[in-house]
């Protein structure tokens, strides 16, 4: 695995890689770091990907966003855009999880074409019915408005692990999300309530495959699907007794997540001799 | 075997116990009559209804009485001696020719003071043919029981938000490491609001110093919700009070602040609520879900 820092957007920013061949660029949930991906990035690399775990802006090890902290995802979008071109990634997927779901659809809105596709997992395009509340999230900010924040990290990820998932690795993934900047979760908070692509959709060119867990209370399955039925070429999968981060939740996922990339390759072929 | 002897006594209904049965549909007769019985016999009801198909809407105090039939052919009404207070939420509308179910849920028991009997909460949940919830009920009855003991201490588990419950909380409370670390440094007073009933803990660096419906201060924030919600958490199978106020389930008032510096003081909390109400019952943890009479 080849761990570099890479000047991208004028942050000095942390991506692992990892194996050879089609790119693979797997994106982290708010707050958090690339390390959710550290059991299935080196077994995807072994079924032939090349994979490549960044930290957003502001996260684990990536230094912060020069314009502070990020509160946008269309800003995410750009900074893996030049990380993309930086690394001279040829068609790659991007595989994200809630905002990194997000930031992979405003993704293949913006470069679709150039995109093998996208699995979105925990996120959608963008709902009427906003989960939180801008202003609720902007007092968030102020310190002293909000205690016990590592507390409520840990009980609220472990509110939205699926049911199938054993206690102790739910309690894992719970512990380590503790590991946040609370200023830089909240502020990415900020850009997944007010995350709205759904005038794009329509124009994506590039199949995606939409992805949740039903026991995810952050994420309406009825947004999932409008997400889906608006995009020319998408599929949606409900996983039973999984919740808001699939790839730390489910022992296997390198495969499941395998299985979803052919499917994505297939539809992608038949796209291009669709038009040729 | 004496008639007396036969369906649920008091002591039957236990809280956190689930009664479910036989679907019931509306036809177009039994609106009719309906109507007649009571004298509404509104356009609405009798002749057309604001959907595209124009089926009239049924009575909502129709489908409310109802679930005392409903209750009646389970053999759960052998020894209720009378129906006390009762509210009704109609949430959705109900159309001629509609089936409904009847979910009840035990949210409280509380032996009168001459022990022959027992005052029992309900709550009720009716969905529609498509699941959808349409009404929503809460409804107490008195109950006779089956023996006339003082049986307070084994039932005190799950008889909150009684004063006596609280107490048997807050020893428990006092006793809990994660209680007790939580609040060190904490001074105020924890409201817990069970549908309109309050129950207070008066807390001071982890002790708890007096509980009841009155203290000194007002509480520092209450944390409530319906009897229903509390039941579920208080009697279910995890703890998942984080996911419920996620839901919305819970609502605060008094200081938000407070109450969120003592979230993990809360989680604590419902754990012991949990363990008192586990511990103090010999029903299982989980809700029982009782097969309706002449249902194969």
């Amino acid at each position: 695995m080849k761990a570099e820092y890479l000047d991208i957007g004028g942050t000095r920013s942390f991506v692992l890689e990892e194996g050879q061949g089609r790119g693979v660029l797997c994106l982290h949930t708010a707050g958090q770091n690339g390390v959710q991906w550290r059991d299935t990035q080196s077994a995807l690399a072994a079924r032939g990907y090349r994979v490549i775990v960044a930290d957003l802006p502001g996260h684990g090890r990536s230094e912060p966003a020069a314009g502070g902290p990020v509160r946008d995802l269309a800003e995410y979008a750009t900074w893996c855009e030049e990380l993309i071109d930086l690394l001279d990634l040829d068609r790659p997927f991007v595989v994200g999880c809630s905002i990194g779901g997000g930031i992979a659809l405003q993704l293949a809105a913006r470069r679709g074409g150039r995109l093998g596709g996208a699995v979105v997992m925990a996120a959608h395009g963008g709902s009427d019915v906003p989960g939180m509340s801008v202003r609720g999230l902007g007092r968030e900010l102020v310190d002293a408005a909000a205690p016990s924040r590592s507390d409520r990290t840990y009980f609220g990820t472990r509110a939205v692990v699926g049911r199938s998932v054993p206690a102790a690795r739910a309690e894992l993934i719970a512990r380590m999300h503790r590991r946040e900047d609370p200023q830089v979760s909240t502020s990415d908070l900020i850009g997944w309530a007010t995350h709205d692509v759904r005038a794009a959709l329509p124009t994506i060119a590039c199949p995606v495959h939409l992805v949740v867990g039903d026991d995810d209370l952050w994420v309406d399955v009825r947004d999932v699907r409008s997400t889906a039925a608006a995009i020319s070429d998408a599929q949606c999968s409900v996983l039973e007794g999984v919740g808001h981060y699939p790839m730390e939740e489910l022992e296997d996922f390198a495969v499941l997540l395998q299985e979803w990339l052919d499917d994505l390759a297939l539809r992608s072929i038949g796209r291009q001799r669709e038009h040729t | 075997m004496d008639d007396t002897d036969s369906g649920p006594y008091f002591e039957d209904f236990d809280v956190g116990r689930v009664f479910t049965g036989a679907a019931r549909t509306f036809s177009a007769d039994v609106v009719a009559a309906f109507a007649e019985i009571s004298g509404d016999r509104a356009a609405l009801h009798t002749e057309y209804g604001r959907t595209r198909d124009g089926r009239p809407l049924v009575h909502g105090p129709l489908v409310l009485a109802s679930f005392f039939g409903w209750h009646h052919d389970l053999g759960l009404s052998t020894h209720v001696e009378a129906a006390f207070g009762t509210e009704w939420d109609f949430v959705a509308p109900i159309h001629v020719g509609d089936t409904v179910t009847y979910e009840m849920t035990v949210t409280r028991a509380r032996r009168t003071s001459g022990l022959r009997s027992g005052v029992i909460g309900r709550h009720v949940t009716v969905r529609n043919q498509h699941d959808q919830v349409v009404q929503e009920g809460r409804t107490s009855a008195l109950v006779t029981a089956r023996h006339a003991v003082d049986d307070g201490e084994t039932r005190l588990g799950r008889s909150f938000p009684t004063t006596a419950w609280a107490h048997a909380l807050a020893e428990r409370l006092e006793a809990a490491a994660a209680f007790t670390t939580a609040t060190g440094e904490w001074d105020g007073t924890i409201g817990l609001r069970f549908g309109d009933d309050t129950v207070l803990f008066r807390v001071y660096r982890g002790r708890v110093l007096e509980c009841g419906t009155r203290t000194p201060h007002a509480p520092t924030f209450v944390l409530g919700a319906t009897d229903l919600t509390w039941t579920r958490l208080i009697t279910g199978p995890v703890n998942d009070f984080t996911g419920r106020t996620m839901r919305g389930e819970f609502s605060v008032c008094g200081s938000g602040y407070e109450y969120l510096r003592l979230t993990s003081a809360l989680v604590a909390l419902v754990d012991e609520a949990r363990e008192l109400a586990r511990i103090g019952s010999a029903a299982p943890a989980n809700p029982v879900r009782a097969r309706a009479v002449g249902e194969v």
